[in-house]
């Protein structure tokens, strides 16, 4: 026994003390990284400074070529083909090299992997420069707390961001910042918060529903009566992706799949959290979901179903689906994805909110050289030639221009998506108006983008981020009953009113579970930021 | 050891009439995986599942052969892995069984704790990916398929140390330390010839537990020349999740998804070699598998 | 006395190296994979920032296990996780044993043979495509159970991923399912290596056919149920993630019988990825499973020693 104790005291000891040399060495890595981004930010801001004088007296821009070579790591979601993202890469770097003799790095990561890799890079202390911030399952104030991001202000306005920094329009950036300091570029893509549903027009065509007169969720209920009738067999609604609340509210940074308090009318003005969840507006769309799915409009089995809404269309099952955030070029890829042509109806008015601005592309708290990372950044967002050959791969083997002096583009004869080996997802990058057009698409696709952002109301906390640092508690128990409620409610699968899985009960467990709280504590942030910013 | 006695046949009969249903229900659910890959898609979608598909298509396995370039790889890596590894974790797993075995060694039975304790405790994913990752390097490896976790826990380790205990005799570890044997001829020489069916046994179990990984490739790899037939299984599936999940809520998102076909027919090609190499082991299986001392 | 120690410890030393020796790499390896990364369980105490690391980020005592605690559903998810465990290591036992008794008591080898294989196949395929499968069976549109069952009976078709009743017996069937293959063979491995004598003798006296299961098979079993058991009591805390995550498909009006610690945990981190959190329930899981084992442990080389895991 003695001797037991003995040993596993000599083990822990041991381990220990690898331990301890072996993080204290890392951690003191990670101090010394963080110092020295610290200096070199620093020595940007003289950089820049000195840059300014060169430029007011006309000596033109610094030679940054000459810098010490650097490779900047870039993590992206979404597929490539291991040998055609290093030929990438290898274009990327031609520019980069001869612009600031940088090195790209690039890693793509599939849908299925990218919160996990992205959340192990970041918080494992991998190299990393650069990743797109969002679908990681972190707010940008818990990616700030836990250093999982630096701040780029600095950079933005006086360094070598600047040009960036003058393309996007001074609110956006509240969006993407924290505590005064800039985190993050807003990827230039649809902004607006739109409520609607993709439909198939060749099907109301043919029954003679005229789609341009539904204004609202009855009219809508209405077509899809008379889709049902014509088509017995089909469940009218797709509901592959969790079915959509359609109320135009202001989650105030949560996704609309889990709402912990929230402005339930964004385009109202007021500025009252509240539990969306309890509120008539949430009644009155669960009820009529249910409704629906009585009539058969919505499949019975919406909660279990893994068909995509476009492969349901496409196979004639379904009739429309809803979709959040249609936007100008909407109707065509929808077109393209589901083989029959799509008609884009809408509810509400278009607003904008954080949450669909705050997508951004970030520098990683473990850049070794942050500067050079975000001179990367920069030649991302402004130079056409470098964002499309990061956005469509090669000439010639990922696409092809049909039309040249349009810019218009398509795969190369014998390509196709199954066998492209390298997703296209533009608007998922830094700067997606500078991207090609594709065939198929509004050759002024991206000046509709931009009339189209320009417009909307602006909800009254647009720019607002919330930190859940002190209710995470609650947070993470509400998640549990969001999970467990809303997406049966929202697909029409339980009876709201009836006795299992109710309405009632739903609002119950989540106050039960501190729901109150989080409403409180968004309340308070809100009104102080409302207060700072006013 | 067959027959004990007073066996009649009426017993007989419902004894293998009750095996007949049990093996009936293990089979049935997959015949309904082969037929729904081989369904004609919208039928499925209308008809629902069914064992006599009312029109058949083999367009799952079509598509399937248009990616056959990371289906083939994914199947060579699957393989690779799943020899590779097992041959690590046996060699490993023998060498600490081996002297665990022998109850003259003083301290077995704190080792035997050393070793049983990481059943219990394990300090998490994101420090054992450091470590990984940074003190080893094995980040886009094909060692990064093999090692983290290549003994998986201690379990393996007690099934070949009570197989030894209670399968050779000491007499014989004796008479051969009698003839001037060194512990490692015992072993090579007495010990492991006399153990197929613990090794064999070990060998499917480890090799199933390789075949059907993914998390290793989900973690350490985001190459696809180093995709498994299971990874590239996982990801698919995971696109659909993605969909479903939070993040893809307000986005674009132009993923085009695999049918339901096309999921089944790739969970069969998955499967398929599995259940095609173990009934070579299985025979090992009734040897090979003791736990717990058996002293009668 | 000193001086002697020393001597035997030499000797020890001297007459077992190889021994120890072939030990080392296994040790090494063990150290290097589950000891080293255990200073990650210190996270548990902490607020992770990727900047500090792990050792230099701040305590904060045990405010990461409080979300386990102080939510209404923490008594549901741990009820669940232990009951469910519980009746997967009863049922999972009692069946495999008796399907160890039955085959050992099939008189064709042949027919042994087969059955042996055939109840294996379950255990071999993944838990992911066994999600599939049981979807081709309950899905309400399309599944099997309802369009090729119920409705051909007349019967209206029953949406079994919004009704929550029937799956504790979902579960636990699926579950049984997947494992009473092998945990049988384990069982029947154990069974022939019985000695027929104590059979023998056992018929001479005249036993019927239950006494001999209940008086020689049963207790020669005991080892092995023993420490099938033993192990399975350190893993009460944890539960399969595809079986309750995937096969359910993830429905929240069953998560009253499906949600377990580690569901619980994996929805409740979705919106807000904190490690330390993460790390909290893992260290919750992990330190019951290790104080239940001692304990059990314990009892165990107090009525038996031989049967102790160590």
């Amino acid at each position: 026994m003695k001797f037991k104790k003995l040993l596993s005291l000599v083990i822990v000891g041991v381990m220990t003390v690898s331990m301890l040399s072996a993080c204290g060495s890392s951690s003191g890595n990670a101090e010394d990284g963080s110092a020295a981004s610290g200096t070199s930010s620093e020595s940007a801001a003289d950089d820049s400074n000195t840059e300014g004088t060169e430029a007011d007296t006309g000596a033109g821009e610094e030679d940054l070529s000459q810098q010490e070579p650097y490779t900047v790591k870039i993590m992206m979601l979404d597929d490539g083909e291991t040998d055609i993202v290093e030929e990438v890469a290898a274009a990327a770097s031609e520019i980069t090299q001869a612009k600031f003799n940088t090195t790209i790095e690039l890693v793509r990561v599939g849908w299925g992997s990218w919160a996990e890799q992205v959340t192990l890079a970041l918080t494992s202390g991998e190299k990393l420069d650069l990743f797109p911030a969002f679908a990681i399952n972190s707010s940008l104030a818990t990616l700030v707390s836990s250093g999982e991001v630096l701040p780029m202000t600095d950079y933005l306005k006086n360094g070598c961001g600047k040009e960036t920094y003058a393309m996007v329009d001074e609110e956006d950036w509240i969006c993407t910042s924290y505590d005064g300091e800039i985190y993050g570029i807003p990827m230039n893509k649809g902004k607006q918060n739109v409520y609607g549903a993709a439909c198939n027009k060749d099907i109301a065509d043919e029954l003679g529903i005229d789609l341009d007169a539904v204004k609202t969720l009855d009219d809508f209920g209405e077509v899809l009566g008379k889709v049902k009738e014509a088509y017995p067999n089909m469940y009218p609604l797709a509901t592959s992706q969790a079915l959509r609340v359609m109320i135009p509210s202001d989650t105030l940074g949560d996704d609309r799949t889990c709402v912990l308090g929230a402005l339930v009318d964004a385009t109202s003005g007021s500025t009252t959290v509240e539990n969306l969840y309890a509120s008539d507006e949430y009644r009155e769309f669960v009820e009529k979901m249910y409704d629906w799915a009585q009539k058969g409009y919505i499949m019975p089995d919406a909660l279990s179903n893994t068909e995509t809404a476009q492969n349901m269309i496409r196979a004639g099952s379904a009739f429309a689906d809803f979709y959040t955030g249609p936007a100008p070029d909407t109707e065509a890829r929808l077109s393209r994805e589901c083989g029959v042509t799509i008609k884009d109806i809408e509810f509400f008015e278009h607003y904008k909110t954080t949450g669909e601005t705050a997508p951004c592309w970030s520098i990683a708290g473990n850049s070794e050289n942050p500067e050079r990372a975000m001179q990367v950044l920069n030649e991302m967002y402004t130079n056409q030639e470098l964002a499309n050959i990061f956005i469509y791969g090669i000439e010639g083997k990922t696409f092809e221009f049909v039309d040249k002096a349009n810019k218009v583009i398509n795969y190369p004869d014998g390509v196709d998506a199954t066998n492209a080996g390298y997703a296209f997802d533009h608007w998922a990058w830094p700067n997606m108006c500078m991207s090609y057009v594709w065939e198929g698409y509004p050759v002024d696709v991206y000046e509709q983008y931009v009339t189209f952002n320009a417009g909307g109301v602006l909800s009254p906390a647009y720019g607002f981020t919330f930190d859940n640092s002190s209710v995470l508690n609650e947070v993470t128990a509400c998640s549990n009953v969001v999970s467990k409620y809303a997406e049966a409610l929202n697909t029409g699968s339980v009876d709201p009113n009836g006795s299992s899985g109710s309405l009632e009960q739903f609002i119950q467990e989540l106050e039960d579970n501190g729901i109150d709280k989080i409403v409180a504590e968004k309340q308070r942030q809100l009104d102080e930021w409302l207060a700072a910013n006013s | 050891m067959d027959n004990m006695v007073d066996n009649n046949k009426g017993f007989q009969v419902i004894v293998n009439i009750i095996f007949i249903i049990l093996a009936f229900l293990c089979i049935m659910p997959f015949v309904l995986l082969i037929v729904s890959s081989i369904t004609e898609e919208s039928t499925l979608i209308r008809e629902g599942y069914s064992f006599i598909p009312k029109a058949i298509s083999w367009d799952a396995y079509k598509y399937l052969l248009v990616n056959s370039k990371a289906v083939v790889r994914g199947y060579g890596i699957s393989i690779m892995q799943t020899i590779v590894g097992t041959v690590c974790n046996l060699t490993l797993t023998t060498l600490l069984a081996y002297p665990l075995s022998r109850k003259d060694l003083p301290g077995r039975n704190v080792i035997a704790f050393f070793v049983f304790f990481t059943m219990l405790f394990n300090g998490g994913l994101v420090p054992s990916y450091m470590m990984w990752t940074q003190i080893f390097k094995i980040k886009n490896t094909f060692g990064a398929l093999i090692f983290p976790n290549l003994m998986m826990g201690a379990f393996y380790v007690i099934m070949m140390r009570t197989y030894f205990t209670s399968n050779i005799p000491d007499a014989l570890i004796d008479a051969a330390k009698i003839d001037g044997a060194g512990e490692i001829r015992i072993l090579a020489q007495v010990v492991l010839p006399m153990s197929t069916p613990i090794i064999a046994t070990l060998a499917l179990l480890v090799g199933l537990n390789y075949w059907n990984d993914w998390l290793n490739g989900l973690y350490y790899v985001n190459k696809d020349s180093l995709y498994s037939i299971q990874v590239f299984l996982y990801q698919m599936l995971m696109k659909a999740d993605f969909l479903r999940s939070s993040a893809a809520s307000s986005l674009p998102v132009g993923i085009q998804l695999p049918s339901v076909g096309i999921k089944m027919a790739v969970a069969v090609l998955g499967s398929v070699p599995i259940l095609i190499v173990y009934p070579f082991f299985q025979r090992y299986f009734v040897k090979g598998i003791t736990i717990g001392s058996v002293k009668g | 006395m000193v001086k002697r120690k020393r001597g035997t410890f030499l000797k020890v030393v001297k007459r077992f190296w190889p021994l120890y020796l072939m030990t080392l790499p296994g040790l090494v390896y063990l150290f290097i994979n589950n000891y080293m990364p255990m200073f990650g369980l210190t996270l548990a105490f902490k607020q992770y920032n990727a900047r500090k690391g792990i050792l230099g980020s701040d305590f904060i005592g045990l405010k990461n296990f409080e979300f386990l605690f102080k939510t209404k559903d923490a008594w549901i998810i741990t009820r669940n996780t232990v009951v469910y465990n519980l009746v997967f290591i009863i049922l999972g036992t009692v069946f495999a044993i008796t399907v160890a008794i039955l085959l050992n008591e099939v008189r064709s080898a042949f027919a042994r043979k087969i059955y042996q294989t055939v109840t294996l196949i379950p255990f071999i395929v993944s838990i992911v495509v066994v999600s599939y499968l049981a979807n081709a069976f309950l899905s309400a549109d399309t599944g099997f159970i309802n369009k090729g069952i119920l409705e051909p009976l007349g019967k209206e078709g029953i949406s079994w991923y919004t009704t929550p009743g029937p799956w504790p017996v979902i579960l636990v069937l699926v579950n049984l399912w997947k494992n009473f293959g092998y945990n049988s063979i384990i069982y029947y491995a154990t069974l022939v290596g019985i000695s027929i004598e104590y059979y023998e003798a056992a018929v001479v006296d005249g036993a019927t056919r239950w006494q001999r299961i209940r008086y020689v098979t049963l207790p020669g079993l005991k080892a092995t149920i023993i420490t099938l058991t033993l192990m399975s009591i350190g893993k009460i805390f944890y539960s399969d993630f595809g079986l309750f995550y995937q096969v359910p498909m993830n429905s929240g009006p069953l998560f009253d019988v499906t949600n377990t610690i580690d569901t619980y945990v994996f929805r409740g981190l979705l919106q807000n990825n904190n490690i330390g959190m993460s790390a909290a329930a893992g260290f919750y899981q992990s330190i019951v499973g290790f104080v239940l084992v001692i304990t059990a442990n314990a009892i165990v080389k107090k009525i038996s020693p031989e049967n102790a895991l160590y």
